[in-house]
């Protein structure tokens, strides 16, 4: 068995302690247990520290005069300091727990037990302490904090990490319910064993009933409604699991040391809920106290967000016709290289419960125009994936494949795996391909070279994705259409005016060591790819757009597409909430450009989803019910207002669903460009998207609900198409055989 | 000199855009202090119109944007609206003028790109802009308070872009061509004409390099084009529907153009009605009358010579296009629906001309296809000769023929049944102006917009068709708030109230000759 540090806190217990120390080391030496014995003695005026003292000499003790506050509590915490073994156990001076039962709570902490709890029987007592004790232990303990356990106990065993990991503020008699309660959020497991609680017999108890009751119960209640706080792992677990930490004892491992401050782990931090709080107190004052100006207030605000939405992204889309900032490679560049000198390169695949789709990509990854050998392709999966594991043994890998199994804990998303492959990685360039992905065979050289002759500060190019399966069903048609436009439109017009670019889910390639100083990806934030693009004008880097295509499968499956975007919705959320946090943190230079380019490309987005249909909803109703409702709708839109409402609706819908067709045909997607008509009800899919992403935000806001990828698997043609139309050296695979590289 | 020319033509070619922009700014201020100080900025009915119908937007008893009326198209309105709340730019005219001469600066602008793009030449370009910007008709009308100069700036802007696009395939040229004749759609209905024809053009152009169309690329060039193209047309139609709760009323109401000319129609007196040969005959004569003879006879040699010559399909195509707005008129004018009366073909009544600039818009194909057919030849014949004799004809044109007479569009704001000067509104003004300044006038815009205008009182001082409620009850009890009723005969007023014996016992009649009547109240 381990060894143990025995705390005795002491006060005035010279008729108690030398018969304490002889019992506990009668028990311990005869178990074979190693042990020591720490007295904290808190200024007793009787013979306590002379009798310990007479005592060191025979069994291994340590007096100690406490130096800290009264109470048994702060006796405790100095005790912990001074024990020198990995386990300690605490157990009151009074000779009311029996020390035999020692050597069973250090077994069960053997047996894997964090702490163990002695639970006392009363059938000894006296009736008023048994009443009292039960009482206590009933309602604070059982009923408000959940312990099964006796949590006034005054002999508890536990493991030392413990207590250097956890911060315990105590009142003087109030350290075990927040023991315990804290231990318990940090992940430990409690056990128990129960003994026989004796009358005390000689000298007299310190409590004070009423008053140490009372004291307990407030911080039970304190407690209670204490905030939980992240606690990060001790350094021992940090070696070994990597950076993490518990909260309300749920284990997290991240794989990164961003801080959770950087995360989006929380929703909001207490400022913003105040900044909430007090808009909507504003709100509802304003409706008391004159409802109809405050509703053409907040019709004219929500206007000119419109308004202003609207000229940026006029902006954008004229700024990426006139001002091409994306990089080009030609492919005769790349050819001008040496295949010795091309840099090593690791590509992440995170997978999750899609082995079916593995063949695909061994044989889009096989295509890549890239030295073998310079390659390290990591298939990420999850612990907890069995089928993919057991699936991708049947599958046989190129040398240059490495699989990755990410250690099962929370969260449980695609950025803590890419985390865990980035701890792994040895390339001087990253890159992140989903196991659907075709990338352009050149694009690992063109992205080497678009670095080279870049600004150093790019650390990031963001490749154009777009789909195989467009043609699929008017789903994908439309989705074709929506990527088209953002990355052939937008995102290069966002690059044009130097603004923060949210990444795409994909076909990002990274400067490694840089990615390593960014601590990688956020593991909370479900669209971590768009958290990162903004993290990294944060730490004064930037993004640049390569002209280089990845194909991708578009979702086919209403279901599924409402999964997926209210994933990236939610997500979106969380990035705008994490970055709006502190807004100093973005530097000072370009500080207000950066700010606002936030407000409006992710701000502005996310709240046009949400109030879209309710405009939307006003403008029908008032053509509709026009003699009855004409006069009280526009009651609300003052000239002004209505003037920028009418131009944000009638220029801003057609303007944007116009986009829409300039992104298809500038991508070459002629085809689908009369499909845009029906963009209008994917706006509107897209607002019940926005109302299922909020109630997610609420209810599960790490939840990464799972895109089904290979839904385009069963159509042959849309396969061959994929590898035809991208790359057309490509011989279209043989499909349902493992693709042999 | 030689080394001065090549000193002149370096800086060009350094600085073409700034040189071209700075040439026509300073022709175009030029002439419009020319006409203000002669006076000549406000001579037409429809100028003062333009004008008051952009200062309602701002100054009326219901102000705001359904103030930009139902008939005329209302973007040149729209534009004067930064300048029009000013009274002294509202009464001089001149907001109308910066905004005619910021489009006569672009329209010019654009008619030396198309000539570059199809020419390629820096001189032969500048000859056709010389043709172009100096025609006197245009100097004129980049003057006033007129939108053809705005519907000829969104008219080269779309034909530049339209013919880069068919050189290029470059997407941003074909969508800033669709933009510009969206813009144009707003500003005449001309430029309808000319969306049809553009759509044509891109759908021959396409169709011929894609025969198979497997990839529906001709339906997605035409639906990129025209979704943007059309929704100007889209946007008036609703418009029109919300206030008026009829798409068509710039079409069918009582003051379209058709239902003006309608009694000229049932009369006979509308010659060109039905009447294909005349309605060309009247047009030609009107382009004619505006860019000059000798000009438009030449350029109708110059097309017949570039359509049967061999040349590129999308250039000669092209040509075609530039015509579409020309043809739009002679359509208006075959179905009755407008009227234009030239030198050639006077009003039958009272011999005088009538809405001649609408000509003006043929100097567009007859300045490109001139300056073509000229590059094509000089090309051919590689002899001085025939550049000097076309600089001697451009030199004639121009500078001899128009300076010795007086141009078409002066000549109607003057005498032709346009002019303000001519018509019973300036009685009507002067009466309004003297006894009704103190209270409301009802009046009915359609008809007597120009006098309105000339009454230089605040446009809150009438009640007309575009004040709403005001409108319909005082139609009902007039007495409950106008001062004056004014109304000449046809209009609605004149309708409502034309011997009502009652309306007698609260007014008394204060004017009474040609058909316009003006009450006082008593």
């Amino acid at each position: 068995m381990e060894a143990v540090s025995v705390i005795i806190p002491t006060l005035n217990e010279g008729e108690n302690i030398g018969r304490l120390i002889e019992q506990i080391n009668t028990t311990l030496f005869y178990n074979n247990i190693p042990y020591e014995i720490i007295i904290v003695d808190d200024h007793s005026i009787d013979n306590t520290r002379a009798l310990v003292r007479h005592l060191l000499e025979r069994f291994p003790m340590k007096l100690k005069l406490k130096k800290g506050a009264p109470g048994k509590a702060q006796s405790l915490l100095e005790g912990f300091s001074y024990a020198k073994y990995e386990i300690i156990c605490m157990i009151d001076a009074d000779l009311q727990y029996p020390p035999e039962v020692i050597p069973q709570m250090l077994s069960k902490i053997g047996n894997g037990a964090d702490i163990v709890v002695a639970n006392r029987n009363y059938a000894k007592a006296s009736f008023l302490r048994n009443v009292i004790s039960k009482t206590f232990s009933t309602i604070f303990g059982r009923l408000i904090h959940g312990m099964k356990v006796d949590v006034q106990s005054g002999l508890k065993v536990f493991k030392k990490e413990i207590i250097e990991r956890l911060e315990i503020n105590p009142s003087p008699w109030t350290f075990d319910l927040e023991f315990l309660k804290k231990s318990v959020e940090a992940g430990y497991d409690i056990d128990s064993v129960s003994i026989d609680f004796s009358k005390r017999i000689y000298g007299k108890s310190k409590i004070n009933f009423i008053k140490s009751s009372w004291e307990i119960g407030v911080q039970a209640l304190r407690l209670k409604f204490q905030k939980s706080e992240e606690i990060p792992f001790h350094p021992k677990v940090q070696m070994k699991k990597g950076f993490g930490f518990h909260y309300k004892g749920k284990e997290y491992v991240l794989h990164s040391s961003l801080s959770p401050k950087e995360t989006a782990f929380k929703r909001l931090t207490l400022k913003q809920k105040n900044i909430i709080v007090t808009l909507i107190a504003l709100l509802a004052a304003g409706i008391i106290l004159n409802w109809h100006t405050t509703v053409i207030t907040l019709i004219a605000l929500l206007t000119t967000l419109y308004f202003a939405d609207l000229l940026f992204n006029l902006m954008l889309i004229v700024r990426s016709f006139t001002k091409p900032a994306e990089i080009v490679i030609t492919e005769h560049e790349t050819r001008k290289i040496k295949e010795v000198s091309w840099p090593s390169y690791t590509v992440f695949c995170p997978l999750y419960k899609e082995w079916k789709v593995i063949p695909q990509f061994v044989n889009a990854i096989s295509h890549l125009d890239y030295p073998k050998n310079k390659l390290q392709v990591m298939l990420l999966l999850e612990e907890d994936d069995r089928e993919t594991i057991d699936a991708i043994k049947n599958i046989e890998l190129p040398y240059y494949f490495e699989i990755a199994i990410v250690p099962n804990s929370f969260p449980k998303t695609k950025p803590k795996a890419c985390n865990y492959g980035l701890t792994l990685a040895k390339g001087d360039f990253a890159v992140i391909y989903d196991a659907e992905d075709i990338p352009d065979p050149l694009q690992l050289k063109k992205s080497v070279l678009g670095f080279a002759k870049s600004d150093p500060n790019i650390v990031c190019l963001q490749a154009k994705l777009n789909f195989y399966n467009s043609k699929q069903n008017l789903l994908t048609k439309v989705f074709t259409a929506e990527y088209s436009l953002w990355f052939e439109l937008i995102l290069t017009g966002l690059q044009s005016i130097n603004a923060p670019i949210p990444l795409g889910g994909t076909s990002n390639h990274f400067k490694t060591e840089a990615l390593r100083i960014m601590n990688g990806w956020d593991g909370f934030n479900v669209t971590e790819d768009a958290d990162l693009g903004i993290r990294l004008v944060k730490n004064g880097f930037k993004t640049a757009i390569i002209d280089s295509q990845t194909l991708e499968e578009a979702n086919s499956n209403l279901k599924n597409w409402f999964h997926q975007r209210s994933r990236w919705i939610k997500g979106y959320i969380q990035t705008y909430l994490v970055h709006t946090r502190d807004l100093k943190t973005f530097l000072p230079e370009r500080r207000a450009f950066n700010v606002m380019a936030l407000q409006l490309l992710i701000g502005g987005k996310i709240l046009s989803l949400f109030i879209n249909p309710l405009m939307w909803a006003i403008t029908i109703t008032y053509f509709v019910l026009r003699p009855i409702a004409g006069h009280f709708i526009s009651s609300f839109f003052p000239a002004p207002v209505l003037y920028l409402g009418v131009i944000s609706l009638v220029a801003g819908n057609f303007l944007y669903l116009y986009y829409y067709m300039i992104g298809c045909a500038k991508h070459g997607h002629y085809s689908l460009i009369q499909y845009i008509f029906l963009v209008p009800f994917y706006w509107l899919a897209m607002s019940i998207a926005s109302w299922i992403a909020l109630i997610q935000l609420i209810m599960a806001p790490h939840y990464w609900p799972k895109t089904k990828h290979g839904l385009h698997l069963d159509q042959e043609q849309t396969i061959n198409v994929a590898f035809a139309t991208d790359n057309k050296q490509y011989v279209s695979p043989s499909y349902g055989q493992n693709a042999h590289i | 000199m030689k080394n001065y020319l090549k000193k002149v033509n370096v800086f060009f070619s350094e600085h073409e855009n700034i040189s071209l922009l700075a040439y026509l700014t300073i022709t175009s201020i030029a002439a419009t202090l020319y006409f203000y100080i002669h006076n000549e900025i406000l001579l037409y009915n429809d100028a003062r119109s333009h004008l008051d119908i952009a200062r309602r937007i701002v100054d009326s008893l219901t102000p705001g944007i359904t103030q930009i009326g139902s008939i005329w198209l209302p973007l040149y309105q729209l534009f004067q609206v930064p300048f029009i709340w000013n009274t002294f730019l509202w009464h001089s005219g001149l907001s109308g003028s910066i905004v005619s001469g910021f489009s006569y600066i672009g329209a010019s602008f654009f008619m030396y790109k198309i000539l570059k793009r199809l020419t390629n030449s820096t001189i032969i370009s500048l000859i056709g802009l010389g043709i172009f910007s100096l025609n006197p008709n245009l100097l004129y009308l980049q003057a006033v308070p007129l939108d053809e100069v705005l519907t000829l700036f969104f008219i080269n802007g779309s034909l530049y872009f339209l013919l880069a696009w068919a050189e290029t395939k470059s997407l941003y040229s074909l969508v800033l061509s669709s933009l510009f004749v969206f813009l144009g759609s707003l500003v005449r209905y001309e430029v309808w004409m000319l969306i049809i024809f553009e759509v044509g053009y891109i759908f021959s152009l396409v169709k011929q390099k894609d025969n198979d169309d497997k990839s529906g690329t001709v339906e997605s060039y035409i639906i990129l084009f025209s979704t943007l193209a059309f929704f100007g047309i889209l946007i008036w139609l609703v418009f029109n529907f919300l206030i008026w709760h009829n798409a068509f009323y710039f079409l069918d109401s009582q003051y379209s153009a058709q239902s003006q000319q309608s009694l000229a129609v049932k009369t006979g007196a509308l010659k060109t009605h039905n009447n294909i040969a005349l309605s060309l005959l009247v047009y030609a004569s009107d382009v004619l009358e505006n860019t000059g003879y000798l000009f438009g006879i030449l350029a109708v040699v110059a097309l017949i010579y570039l359509l049967l010559k061999n040349g590129k399909t999308y250039i000669k195509l092209f040509y075609v296009v530039t015509l579409a707005p020309a043809i739009f008129d002679v359509v208006s004018l075959f179905k009755g629906e407008t009227v234009i009366y030239t030198s050639f073909f006077p009003s039958p009544q009272t011999d005088q001309v009538f809405n001649t600039r609408y000509g003006i818009i043929g100097l567009i194909p007859i300045t490109i296809i001139l300056v073509s057919a000229f590059f094509v030849i000089e090309k051919k014949f590689k002899r001085k000769i025939i550049f000097y004799l076309f600089l001697t004809i451009i030199i004639l044109e121009n500078f001899l023929y128009f300076y010795l007479t007086s141009p078409i569009n002066i000549i109607d704001g003057l005498n032709g049944i346009s002019s303000f000067s001519k018509s019973n509104n300036i009685y009507m003004a002067n009466i309004i102006k003297n006894n009704c300044s103190q209270g409301l006038t009802l009046v009915s815009a359609g008809k007597n917009e120009s006098g309105m205008f000339t009454t230089m009182l605040p446009m809150k001082s009438f009640i007309y068709e575009g004040s709403g409620d005001y409108w319909n009850k005082a139609l009902s009890n007039p007495q409950s708030m106008a001062t004056c009723i004014a109304m000449t005969n046809g209009d609605v007023a004149y309708q409502n109230f034309v011997n009502k014996q009652e309306l007698l016992q609260s007014y008394r009649i204060i004017f009474n000759s040609s058909g316009t009547i003006i009450y006082k109240k008593k």
